[in-house]
């Protein structure tokens, strides 16, 4: 394996609740595509799948001049609208700004460093990659990862991703290493109905289904540009049912979705085209509804 | 136009909820300074030159200098708390009581819900007996002496006044050894002063220096630029709020959301 290569990232276990810990770091994770900057005779950046996301974002070339010779970086591709992560602009890319959100450091000065504890890492990437431009070096505290969360949930942002402070890198592993605590939970559901308020835009009434039929959980204000063309089909399995991706803080008991956006959408046909699919999608279930791991 | 606060005019046992909002219009031509390079508003640094860093607010104290280089350390106020804004009447004086010297900053007075009445009985009262309304203030963190007066038969004005401490009373007798003026020369001038006596129309004195500025920043508008703000500073500002909002809860030992 060569700098330039492709390298599976390491994924984070989804923990309970949030936590707190000396040999912890806590940095934010931001809601965008995993991005594996790999920089080697050729300059490439990668999908959390190795897809080439030079291709459908060919601003990121420019981060090229930013960034050192032999480099493998970890990071997080976000559209960056009005001060914040916009998922949805990224999955349609229709944001003025893209950042990569650096937070690893995979090759550095002619070796591999996936085996050094991630504080040496860490050392390493401050030392070799500065915020500038489109590069943006993640930031986050040690220890106090409650308090990280609470900061982060009042700023609304996605989550928190805890790395223990020795913990190797293990490419493509899911490993307790690395936890996150999300303030934004995801799922997939199914548009039931859309109706238009008085002022013209339309809203979608999204539904889940489970073992005694459908359940509407959301009324959502349709994406801008959006209007009633065919009548959306219910069924699931059907290639012309059209499946939303919502995030939401929680439930009420009675199931209905708290602060609920959207992430993305299509028809389930169109779904299994997405550049970046959660996980999940390619098999949607019988009973129509799909957990899904997250990234 | 927002109003500044809401508030309540006390009078005898009458209390009258009205709203305040600024009378006046800034007269300068809104301008920041930027820096010409990215056309971004500079900021202020607060800045030790002795210990040569920047200073966060918690590490800054008010305080007072006693005149022989050193300084006592003041109590930070409290701040008074938002339900508190009164304006108590003291008394009624005759507006031509007041020396215009004391005027500082005039604001509106709109009824609040339920005042209308009362807000109108004071207004008409005032214009029968010719006098004004002496009050007792808070506005924000200030505390100062204020006229309610009426404007026209609809609509009160609040004017916030200067403490007669504020008056320096070295200038009172500024004029004084001037040459009594002969009888002559007093009739003289006063013949010319009633020559060119006239009633006061604000409208025939426009603020011409601010015309003239609009006017020059309105041929300009076909070379705006937008400030380049990087998106980077944006999402740096937000990591360094994180880490800010972090070390708060750490200094109030909570230990919430855990």
């Amino acid at each position: 394996m060569e700098p330039g290569d492709f390298v599976a990232p390491m994924l984070a276990v989804r923990a309970d609740q949030a936590f707190s810990g000396a040999c912890w770091w806590f940095e934010t994770k931001w809601d965008g595509y995993r991005a594996v900057i790999s920089i080697g005779e050729q300059f490439h950046i990668y999908s959390r799948n190795g897809q080439d996301l030079l291709t459908r974002f060919p601003s990121l070339s420019a981060t090229e001049q930013m960034l050192p010779r032999d480099i493998v970086l970890d990071a997080e591709l976000v559209a960056w609208v009005d001060g914040r992560p916009s998922f949805a602009d990224l999955q349609t890319r229709t944001a003025a700004t893209y950042l990569l959100m650096v937070f690893d450091c995979l090759y550095q000065g002619g070796r591999w460093i996936m085996h050094e504890p991630w504080a040496v890492r860490h050392e390493i990437l401050r030392r070799n990659v500065s915020s500038f431009g489109q590069i943006v070096v993640s930031d986050g505290v040690f220890e106090s990862g409650s308090d990280f969360f609470t900061a982060t949930r009042a700023l609304e942002l996605e989550g928190v991703i805890a790395k223990r402070r020795d913990s190797p890198y293990l490419p493509g592993r899911r490993s307790p290493l690395w936890q996150k605590f999300l303030v934004y939970q995801t799922g997939w559901f199914w548009i039931l109905n859309a109706s238009q308020s008085p002022d013209g835009s339309w809203y979608w009434t999204v539904a889940e289904r489970d073992s005694q039929g459908w359940r509407k959980v959301a009324r959502v204000k349709a994406p801008k540009g959006w209007r009633w063309d065919e009548r959306p089909v219910y069924l699931p399995n059907d290639p012309r049912a059209v499946a939303v991706e919502l995030s939401y803080r929680d439930r009420t008991r009675e199931g209905q979705l708290r602060h609920a956006r959207i992430r993305r959408w299509g028809k389930l046909g169109a779904l299994s085209r997405l550049e970046d699919p959660p996980s999940g999608t390619g098999s949607l279930s019988q009973d129509g509804n799909h957990p899904r791991g997250g990234g | 136009m927002r109003s500044l606060f809401k508030g309540v005019i006390g009078f005898g046992l009458v209390s009258i909820p009205i709203q305040v909002y600024k009378a006046m219009e800034s007269e300068r031509v809104t301008t920041h300074w930027i820096h010409q390079a990215c056309k971004s508003r500079i900021q202020y640094q607060k800045y030790c030159p002795v210990c040569e860093v920047r200073v966060s607010s918690e590490d800054i104290v008010v305080g007072a200098p006693l005149g022989d280089g050193r300084y006592v350390v003041l109590h930070q106020e409290e701040r008074p708390k938002t339900g508190d804004h009164t304006i108590t009447i003291l008394n009624f004086p005759a507006l031509k009581d007041i020396d215009p010297v004391f005027w500082e900053t005039s604001y509106w007075l709109k009824p609040g819900p339920g005042g209308q009445k009362a807000y109108a009985l004071l207004n008409q009262t005032m214009r029968a007996t010719e006098r004004v309304a002496l009050a007792e203030m808070v506005l924000r963190t200030r505390r100062s002496l204020a006229v309610v007066r009426s404007y026209n038969p609809d609509t009160l004005m609040l004017h916030r006044m200067y403490y007669p401490e504020s008056l320096r009373q070295e200038g009172v007798s500024m004029g004084k050894g001037s040459l009594k003026p002969k009888d002559r020369e007093l009739e003289m001038a006063k013949s010319l002063v009633e020559q060119m006596a006239e009633s006061f129309d604000p409208s025939e004195y426009p603020n011409l220096a601010r015309q003239a500025r609009l006017e020059e920043i309105d041929a300009l508008t076909p070379t705006a630029e937008m400030p380049k703000v990087p998106a980077n500073r944006e999402v740096l500002d937000l990591m360094e709020k994180l880490k800010e909002s972090v070390t708060a809860q750490r200094q109030h030992g909570t230990r919430a959301g855990s």
